[in-house]
């Protein structure tokens, strides 16, 4: 694949040239690029046994073709050519943008290869080109094998023609979404720091996966409710000037129904003039602020002294840490756990999306039973799906206790080992805490709130009762599962066997624990007030065992 | 040898980051031929030179030229003669020693057969011979840094910037690199290096330059400099550097230790 994608290069030498890069160079770094990313995956498929397929882009970009099969069925069945175009280059420019917000922005300001390259007589120009193509063909891949299946359906549908002016709009389309993604990127970068464009992106990204997770679960439910007569005909307004999918639609549609309308015409310019214009800005004006970027991160981060970012002590956690803590061994876990929780970004990564993943189900399964919005909405204090919600919650802790274990930076878990350590088991009781009060009290609390406005006073009990049951089953799961200790595993050693099987077991253990729950409000409310003070006492016996977890039991 | 114009020239170069100084006007003139030894405390602005001198960083107040050319408006006219061999081990480790300087001697479009040529022949001088094809992340440190000794030099260039050329080299590589060095300047080359090794500054070094806190306190050969202070470059170099006190630093250390 490598060398096809190279050959394939080979055809724009004359587009590098143009923009005065030197291609030699260019092709160099970009091959070498195309080499390590090859590698890579299979270094890790190694580390890993036969867990993960080697080839997890190709699988990437067989689900990508499977997507666009969805979109050619609405391009063939949508009566209106507008409204269809509208739907697929919507779909394909968000999917590009989110891919360049994740993806790109790593290659682009990667400075791992500062003192590899930029010592050597390559212009930075080159090197922003380098970088911008390598991106771009895995983007052409991803747009290919999306757009596959529309473009058969363009072809039958509308003719060889369209499918031709189709495939340019595509290109386009990738163009455009690469140049306002660097315009903005390069923006932020010149008003703010690196390392709070680090912060942004990582939001981005958090919300990006909520999004395809909500977009997977609920596009389908939403689409239903959508009238069919609002799919025969589009009218083209002014403003519809600021939706970049809707340029590209309306071009092809002034090519394929001959509409030479004004809008129709100024929406073709657009979908023209707008992404080469801004390719060309970015590559003219855009490149020097670029270089002179990389070139400040270069210094910054070869160990001068540059002390940036202190961090405020937090005096809340100075307090809360003696209360919810025993010994100093359990409090420095609680502290060290409770400021990476929010400050590590690939931890957040990893845990944060989890929070929209409980709104999301929440949203689902209130809305499941296919009336209107309203009428479910003026329903809910008569149903008992304030239980779903507080259970749902659990699905934070969950996650949490599966990845606290791994991290980039195990190694420095050699601290555990090194030290005079007679029970471990505090430092995961410590961990425990620290998920608890960090992740899931803010996220339960809202829940708690939402369910005490719309439920009224009556659920109070049930968000008390509920919140101990979350307890348990954490401590539960913590008890069962394996015991690492915080920290200190690498990633890539991570096997993905046990998914399946710790998914049931979550199910069956909230239908449990909830579904008792659920009983007891139903029949005889007033033993809630019996139960909490079981509650409370399993939770003490099962903290008790945790923290008595001996170096045997530890996994590593 | 002050005959010849110098190779480089810094006049008032200052840089900070975000209005921290790292550098506070530097002036220092470099002769053809010259081994320059650049020694200074821990942050003292050491890389930050050499990244400005080899233009990497090209955000910078005063002036540069290296070669006659101005580094702020020919930065690749420079970076074509000059070699430069980074301190953090920083190299493309998925690939093989081969592999990767293929790929430098491409930035500097040499010729494939030459390159391959003297990469074998170099790889083999440094004991490498029996690893020309495997992939690096199984290196150890000194291995590292013996193929970014080589991409830093196979073009064989003008003036040589090394940044710590020693560290995690075992002593056998030390003593190789030493005499490397000793003859590049016989060939005329110039070398401008930072090390914390003060005995090798000592001993190799023609002229020794010391910053600190971004200024430049000291330049002259290690006489000169011994005529000021005395003793051996290590004491010349903490008597300036203003840790006079170390012996109580010590002390004090052990002290709140036992506390």
């Amino acid at each position: 694949m490598e060398a096809a994608l190279l050959k394939f290069l080979d055809l724009f030498r004359w587009a590098f040239t143009l923009m005065k890069a030197d291609y030699d160079q260019l092709r160099a770094i970009v091959a070498i690029k195309l080499t390590m990313d090859n590698r890579r995956q299979i270094v890790s498929y190694r580390r890993k046994g036969n867990k993960e397929p080697a080839n997890a882009f190709l699988m990437t970009l067989f689900f990508y073709g499977i997507f666009g099969g969805f979109v050619a069925i609405v391009i063939g069945s949508v009566p209106s050519l507008m409204i269809a175009m509208i739907v697929f280059f919507s779909y394909i420019m968000v999917m590009i943008a989110m891919t360049l917000i994740t993806d790109f922005s790593a290659v682009l300001l990667d400075t791992s290869d500062n003192t590899i390259i930029l010592p050597r007589p390559v212009d930075s120009r080159t090197l922003f080109l380098a970088r911008s193509t390598h991106i771009l063909l895995y983007l052409g891949l991803l747009a290919m094998s999306l757009s596959i299946f529309p473009c058969v359906s363009v072809l039958v549908r509308y003719g060889a023609l369209s499918m031709i002016i189709f495939i340019v709009l595509i290109g386009l389309s990738i163009i455009a979404a690469v140049s306002i993604t660097n315009i903005f990127y390069l923006l932020i970068l010149q008003f703010t720091s690196e390392e709070r464009l680090k912060n942004v992106i990582n939001y981005f990204q958090i919300i990006m996966a909520v999004a395809i997770m909500g977009g997977y679960q609920l596009v389908p439910r939403l689409m239903g409710r959508f009238e069919a007569e609002t799919m025969l005909q589009f009218n083209l307004q002014w403003w519809h000037v600021f939706i970049p999918p809707v340029w590209m639609a309306a071009a092809l549609d002034t090519f394929y129904s001959r509409l030479y309308s004004i809008e129709h015409i100024l929406f073709t310019v657009c979908a023209i003039v707008i992404p080469l214009g801004g390719f060309y800005l970015m590559n003219r004006y855009l490149t020097p602020i670029f270089s002179r970027k990389l070139g400040a991160m270069a210094g910054g981060g070869a160990g001068e002294a540059t002390v940036s970012g202190a961090q405020r002590r937090s005096a809340w956690l100075d307090r809360i840490a003696p209360v919810i803590t025993a010994g100093p061994l359990e409090r420095g876990s609680f502290e060290l756990i409770y400021r990476i929780l929010g400050r590590d970004r690939k931890i957040k990564l990893k845990l944060y999306p989890a929070f929209g993943y409980v709104l999301v189900f929440a949203i689902v399964f209130t809305l499941r039973n296919g009336e209107d919005f309203t009428s479910t909405w003026h329903n809910l204090p008569n149903t008992d799906y304030h239980l779903v919600l507080l259970y749902l919650t659990f699905m934070v802790l969950q996650v949490a206790l599966y990845e606290i274990p791994y991290s980039d930076d195990f190694k420095a878990s050699w601290i555990y080992f090194s030290l005079p350590l007679e029970s471990p088991g505090e430092i995961l009781s410590g961990m425990l805490k620290a998920i608890l009060v960090r992740l899931f009290l803010p996220a339960y609390l809202l829940v708690s709130v939402f369910v005490i406005a719309v439920w009224g006073i009556r659920a109070v009990d049930d968000v008390v009762f509920g919140f101990l049951n979350n307890v348990i089953m954490l401590q539960c799961f913590a008890l069962i599962g394996n015991r690492h200790l915080p920290l200190s595993m690498a990633p890539s050693v991570r096997g993905q066997s046990g998914n399946f099987l710790r998914g049931i077991l979550m199910f069956i253990l909230i239908g449990a624990i909830g579904g008792s729950h659920y009983l007891i409000t139903r029949f005889q409310p007033l033993v809630l007030y019996g139960v909490i003070p079981v509650q409370l006492g399993v939770i003490y016996v099962l903290l008790k065992t945790y923290r008595r977890t001996s170096w045997d039991a530890i996994k590593y | 040898m002050d005959s010849a114009s110098p190779i480089i020239v810094v006049s008032d170069l200052s840089k900070s980051y975000d209005n921290t100084p790292v550098l506070k006007n530097i002036n220092l003139s470099v002769q053809p031929g010259e081994i320059v030894g650049y020694i200074g405390p821990n942050g003292a602005g050491k890389s930050t030179t050499i990244k400005i001198l080899t233009g990497i960083i090209p955000d910078f107040e005063g002036d540069a030229t290296v070669l006659g050319y101005d580094i702020r408006k020919e930065p690749l006219e420079v970076k074509r003669h000059i070699g430069y061999i980074p301190e953090n081990a920083a190299l493309y480790d998925t690939l093989t020693p081969l592999e990767y300087l293929h790929f430098i001697g491409q930035l500097y479009r040499m010729d494939r057969v030459l390159v391959e040529d003297k990469a074998r022949e170099l790889l083999q001088l440094f004991d490498l011979s029996g690893y020309i094809d495997s992939r690096m992340t199984t290196f150890s440190k000194g291995m590292r840094q013996k193929v970014l000794l080589i991409a830093g030099m196979i073009h064989n260039p003008a003036i040589l910037f090394l940044d710590e050329p020693l560290s995690g080299l075992d002593a056998n590589a030390v003593i190789l690199v030493k005499e490397i060095l000793a003859q590049l300047k016989r060939n005329g080359k110039t070398i401008f290096y930072s090390s914390h090794l003060m005995d090798v500054v000592e001993k190799i070094s023609d002229r020794i330059v010391i910053i600190n806190k971004g200024e430049m306190i000291a330049n002259g050969t290690f006489e000169e400099l011994r005529s000021q202070a005395g003793g051996s470059l290590e004491h010349i170099f903490t008597e300036l550097t203003g840790n006079r006190q170390y012996e109580s630093a010590a002390g004090e250390f052990i002290s709140i230790l036992n506390k």
